[in-house]
């Protein structure tokens, strides 16, 4: 890749210094005269009515300032999209242990929670929906206020419908069904979810908040506060983590802190304590995935049939969409003449499920890539030989929705890297032939992830520049920078298109007020969306400079050659940039450009289960190997390898960065990772309880990018932050397999688990869970 | 109550609450917000400084204790100019950052680690930030970044 | 906000006699941690804090001799991470201080005092039963004078954080002829354990007698020393015996004990594992 000047090149992050010094400001280290604290009343039980709510003793209380209920918005604050079914603040009833009920303001952090605390509430409490494989029972008590499908607790369903696969299955010799299990994993941001509203003099709010979409939020708090547009503003400050968590919790504290500094004047601040964050905040979806293939005498699989079911908790939330790439992905990245996807997602009281890193397709290809390892021991194949002869490979060939590829593969590739590289055909020889209570083994688990939105929806991004007085640029996006390097990415892209160093570009936060709205920060598609809105825009600014340039040599735009940043006309004489700006602002050229990409048009047809789901596609291969006891069920994982399919990486470090924090997360879900609830409570609410992983339970990673360039997106890039995650668990669990001859079906794979086939249910603690909520 | 302790190279005097922790001394009182509060009893690191050297969890400590001690937050690290030191500028380098969050809790213990050895073994570097959680990074170039800085200072040391 | 004072002494004798007022309650400050944490909880309950930390005479590692017999006393107001530097430990209890290495993350072994753990019965890692098994004695000061308490019984029979100030923990002066230490842990966190067991066998000054000794820790059920087996493996271990029976009979007990819910059955499955592995390790399998 060696075209690029700062492409795939050794780069500093362009918010990492902040960072490194600790000076970076996160929203709990902003403070402001005046500022109120606050304190949310939190549903300590799972399903209740709300008989009687009263929040007039906490006013009395001193210090307090304001308390609000869902009776200050607009429409009882009812917000959520695809599904409008949840609440600022709860209404009428609370449907999961930490709903929010009420919150209060007050000067000081003690008098808020001991406001909190004076608030009369009657809960009636209500049956608890705990297991969602009966949350469709005729007898199920209702978790949301209104059926939205008139089907009871169901929230959705997908389907893909490519050829029939029944007759090929039944017709086929080898045949497999399985049904694997799926917990629910918390983000585990290490910095917890926080917003500050600041009131402005003309009734308008300026909001600091942690989120991932800003413009979402905006659009959010004008609409349950009723206020215009031009009275919100949104801007993003550094953000401690998100990985798909801090979207709908938020918007509910945007409202909040928004209603209440309108109604006091005075900024307020919302920060919760990680008890509070665990307790309240939304999860990854736990699924059930049933699996059946078939394949002929000769091991070729032919036809694929799925069936999902969902666990979405107590609101919609993002849930419908991640069980659909989930449905577009449960057949995994094999070729097949015939495949049937159904999902289904269903209410439970099980905290809220919403967007999680992998969205839906982690759990989709955990699923398939155990099938597929249990469907290649099941025939005497080696895992690695059963996926070469089955994936698919080449542009033009059909997938398992049914479309076509239009694009080249790097999968094999992908495969090979990871073959070679780990010593995988000596090491899996070796480890079939073990005794004693320690055990090797090393597994393989491939994937496919749809890039971008895809079917989900409108997917565009609006990317700012604008030179400044002295020189520098100022790049902004509406897609934002939670910790993932999309601004570095940004800067990049435009230091390259531009042919400008590096170092003149700052990137802004995000703000609805100086950034242009971009849709959401989610589905890994900021490099591709942002970055190739960052080149539209650069090569206008671009235009713009080389029209100054030839007015000032005498010549045509098209006669400008470029020496790094110097701007050579057909004299030959070379002029720096800045005499080219200062040339283009004596002619009153506008310095400020506006460049908008959007992706391509293709349709998924959602009552058919027909049609494209996504433009392209990113793939790759990771191997785990691990040591494990079969008695104790420690287990340690001693190497992992992963190549992705990325196409051009960009931003060196920061794709690096993605690729071994998407496995420290995968590795996690494989091996640790379990929110569990009893009857609706919460079994984890602190990190004692709910492990991530140490420095010490990571291993050595080795790691490639696998860059089959792919003409849509920037400079050939497609994506990376999702994908990385989501081969790692299966990968995991088959070299479990391997060491140990036992499959759980069941991720995560807890060292009770491994050794005695059951985890032992945890019970939750209702008082210390009132305890973690401030409740006496 | 009054203590008087060393904060970053100066001798301070302070009236504190006995029941303050020395996180809340920092951030609350001393506008010191490059330690973090991340989970407030001890579990993810992000509150990390160094007391006479050794790396403590500020959020498990009280104010009191550190009478007489000399204390170092992310703010004592750097320059006064706020120029990276060496380990900052290594993780700028390796790719060590991404959210940032844990980042100074990362860099103190990693300060620790190489006031105890400038030959730390990539394993007892893993030790040593054990206690530190990082959610992004999944740890190494963290690493990366605590052993090139240890090569960096060992070849200082030995050219002296 | 509580009128929470706090008061520093120097000296053991100030710390007895702030104890021993009546009038007010008060609870000692060494690491901090236990303390913070009781804050943070809301559930401190004492007047005041009485703050140890610069108290020199809880910070001394020396040989004492008692009643004849030669003893390593440990200041209990050393934090672990010192306990583990000090090279005349190092050289004379290596396991220990390799346990005590491993026991917590860097900032907590920095943090926990020995004292302080003691106190509150607070073990990390592998810490008391390594304790347990080298029959550390807790030596204790109220204003009545001074205590010496054996471990398990201070952890089991003394009431927690019952009035009197720990002074130091004394080790005798044995010399480990095997030290062997197995774990079980959720995560690699350094000190959080399943289970951990740790084995030795010692001789003591006059290289008389030489037994194997055992304790273990485990989550939920708490730091044991297996006295009864010991007897019957060094039985076994002189009488060239398989052990095998031993354990069979020891994971009956432990049934009987822990009942038979699943987290007990697990437990129990990997703590007869690792003392069997142990006991593999240390003496083989007695087996020909």
């Amino acid at each position: 890749m060696s075209e690029f000047t700062y492409l795939d090149k050794p780069a500093q992050r362009v918010d990492g210094l902040d960072k490194v010094l600790g000076t970076a400001k996160f929203v709990g280290d902003i403070k402001l005269a005046g500022m109120l604290y606050t304190a949310i009343l939190r549903s300590p039980l799972p399903h209740a009515n709300i008989l009687h709510l009263d929040v007039s003793p906490a006013l009395k209380v001193p210090g307090v300032v304001a308390v609000i209920t869902a009776e200050d918005f607009v429409d009882h604050g009812n917000f959520g999209w695809p599904v409008k079914d949840a609440y600022v603040l709860a209404w009428k009833k609370v449907r999961h242990v930490g709903d929010p009920i009420a919150a209060v303001a007050a000067e000081t952090e003690a008098a808020a929670l001991e406001g909190m605390q004076a608030i009369q509430f009657e809960l009636e409490k209500l049956p608890v929906v705990s297991d969602m494989q009966h949350a469709l029972d005729a007898d199920a008590p209702l978790v949301p206020l209104e059926a939205p499908l008139g089907q009871g607790n169901l929230v959705n369903t997908h389907l893909v419908r490519n050829g029939n696969p029944d007759p090929i299955i039944a017709a086929c010799v080898n045949k497999f069904e399985k049904t694997y299990h799926f917990s629910h994993q918390e983000h585990a941001y290490i910095e917890t979810e926080g917003t500050l509203a600041i009131p402005g003099p003309d009734g308008s709010l300026t909001i600091y908040s942690n989120d991932q979409s800003p413009f979402i939020t905006r659009d959010n708090v004008m609409m349950v506060l009723g206020l215009p547009q031009e009275k919100v503003r949104i801007i993003q400050p550094a953000v401690g983590g998100s990985f798909g968590g801090k979207d709908d919790i938020n918007y509910q504290h945007t409202a909040m802190v928004g209603a209440l500094a309108l109604k006091t004047k005075k900024p307020v601040r919302i920060l919760l304590s990680r008890k509070e964050s665990l307790i309240a905040s939304y999860k990854r979806e736990a699924m059930d995935i049933t699996i059946r293939l078939g394949a002929d005498e000769n091991g070729y699989l032919q036809a694929a049939k799925v069936d999902l079911l969902a666990d979405s908790g107590a609101y919609a939330s993002m849930t419908p969409l991640a069980s659909w790439r989930a449905t577009m992905h449960a057949a995994g990245c094999y070729r097949y003449q015939a495949v049937h996807v159904d999902a289904k997602s269903v209410y439970t009281n099980n905290s809220y499920s919403g967007a999680f890193r992998g969205f839906g397709n982690t759990e989709a290809a955990a699923a398939i890539e155990q099938a597929i390892d249990d469907f290649a021991n099941q025939l005497g194949e080696d895992p690695i030989d059963f996926r070469l002869k089955n994936i698919v490979r080449n542009n033009g060939e059909k997938l398992m929705t049914g479309n076509l590829l239009q694009q080249e593969v790097g999968l094999a590739e992908c495969i090979e890297w990871v073959r070679e590289r780990s010593g995988w055909d000596e090491k899996r020889a070796k480890y079939n032939n073990q005794s004693g209570d320690i055990r090797r083994g090393i597994g393989i688990a491939c994937y496919m992830h749809g890039s971008s939105l895809g079917g989900e929806g409108a997917d565009y991004a609006t990317t700012t520049l604008r030179i400044e007085a002295d020189n520098t640029i100022l790049v902004t996006s509406g897609l934002t920078d939670y910790g993932q390097g999309s601004r570095t990415v940004f800067a990049l892209v435009a230091a390259e298109t531009l042919g400008l160093n590096y170092d003149r570009f700052k990137v802004g936060c995000t703000d609805t007020t100086t950034s242009v709205e971009s849709g959401p920060t989610v589905a890994s598609r900021s490099t591709m969306l942002g970055g190739n809105a960052t080149k539209v825009t650069s090569q206008k600014l671009l235009q713009v400079l080389n029209f100054a340039a030839a007015d000032l040599l005498n010549c045509e735009p098209a006669q400008i050659v470029r020496d790094g940043e110097l701007f050579i006309g057909p004299d030959e004489e070379p002029v720096p940039f800045e005499k080219i700006v200062e040339h283009a602002r004596e002619m009153n050229l506008t310095l400020y450009v506006e460049g908008k990409w959007e992706m391509p048009k293709f349709e998924w047809d959602f009552e058919k289960g027909e049609g494209t789901p996504y433009i392209c596609y990113t793939f790759g291969a990771q191997i785990a190997e691990v040591e494990t006891d079969l008695i104790t069920g420690e287990t340690k994982v001693i190497g992992i390898w992963a190549a992705h399919d990325s196409g051009t990486v960009i931003f060196k470090q920061g794709a690096d960065g993605q690729m071994y924090g998407g496995i420290g997360q995968g590795l996690g879900y494989a091996m640790m990772e379990e929110m569990k609830y009893d009857q609706g409570f919460p079994a984890n609410i602190n990190f004692r309880q709910y492990l991530i992983p140490t420095a010490l339970d990571m291993p050595e990673m080795d790691i490639k990018f696998v860059q089959v360039s792919f003409e849509t997106g920037p400079y050939g890039a497609k994506n990376m932050a999702e994908p990385t995650m989501i081969a790692i668990a299966p990968a995991i669990a088959n070299a479990l397999y391997q060491a140990t001859h036992q499959r759980h079906n069941v991720i995560p794979l807890t060292v009770e688990r491994l050794a005695t086939g059951i985890e032992p249910v945890r019970k939750a603690s209702p008082s210390r869970i009132r305890k973690g909520l401030g409740l006496k | 109550m009054k203590i008087n302790f060393n904060l970053n190279g100066s001798d301070v005097e302070l009236e504190i609450s006995p029941e303050q922790t020395l996180l809340s001394l920092l951030r609350d009182k001393l506008g010191l917000f490059g330690a973090k509060q991340g989970c407030d009893v001890g579990e993810c690191g992000t509150c990390s400084v160094l007391i006479n050297d050794e790396l403590r969890k500020s959020c498990l400590m009280l104010a009191v204790q550190v009478e007489g001690c000399r204390v170092v937050t992310i703010e004592g690290v750097s320059s006064p100019q706020g120029e990276p030191n060496d380990l900052q500028q290594a993780f700028l380098d390796h790719g060590s950052v991404q959210c940032g969050f844990c980042t100074p809790g990362m860099v103190l213990a990693g300060e620790a680690i190489l006031k105890e050895t400038l030959t730390p073994t990539r394993t007892q570097i893993r030790e040593g930030i054990a206690g530190n959680l990082c959610r992004c990074t999944g740890y190494q170039q963290i690493v990366d970044a605590i052993e090139d800085t240890a090569q960096q200072r060992r070849t200082a040391v030995e050219e002296k | 906000m509580s009128n929470l004072s706090v008061l520093r002494v120097k000296s053991v004798q100030e710390t007895l006699n702030l104890l021993a007022e009546t009038d007010v309650t008060s609870k000692l400050l060494s690491g901090g941690v236990s303390i913070t944490l009781q804050i943070r909880n809301g559930n401190l309950t004492c007047d005041r804090l009485i703050d140890i930390s610069g108290v020199e005479e809880l910070k001394s590692i020396q040989p004492v001799q008692i009643n004849g017999k030669t003893f390593y006393q440990i200041g209990a107001g050393l934090s672990l991470s010192h306990v583990a530097k000090n090279s005349e430990l190092k050289s004379k209890f290596p396991g220990l201080v390799s346990v005590i290495k491993t026991s917590s993350d860097p900032a907590r072994l920095n943090a926990f005092t020995l004292g302080g753990l003691l106190t509150v019965k607070r073990n990390t890692g592998n810490l008391f039963p390594a304790l347990a098994v080298l029959e550390a004695v807790i030596q204790v000061q109220n204003t009545d004078g001074e205590k010496l308490i054996p471990i398990m019984e201070w952890l089991t029979q003394v009431k927690k954080e019952s009035s009197g100030l720990i002074t130091a923990i004394l080790l005798p002066d044995q010399s480990q002829t095997g030290w062997l230490v197995k774990e079980v842990k959720r995560r690699q966190m350094p000190g959080e354990l399943i289970a951990g067991v740790v084995l030795c066998s010692v001789k003591d000054q006059n290289d008389v007698q030489s037994d194997l000794r055992l304790a273990s820790v485990v989550d939920q059920f708490g730091v044991q020393r297996w006295t009864a087996i010991e007897e019957k493996i060094n039985q076994a271990v002189a009488a060239n015996d398989s052990f095998h029976s031993i354990m069979n009979d020891f994971d009956v007990q432990l049934q009987l004990r822990w009942g038979d819910g699943l987290d007990a059955q697990y437990r129990r499955q990997v703590l007869t594992a690792l003392i069997t592995r142990g006991l593999q390790e240390m003496i083989g399998s007695g087996e020909e």
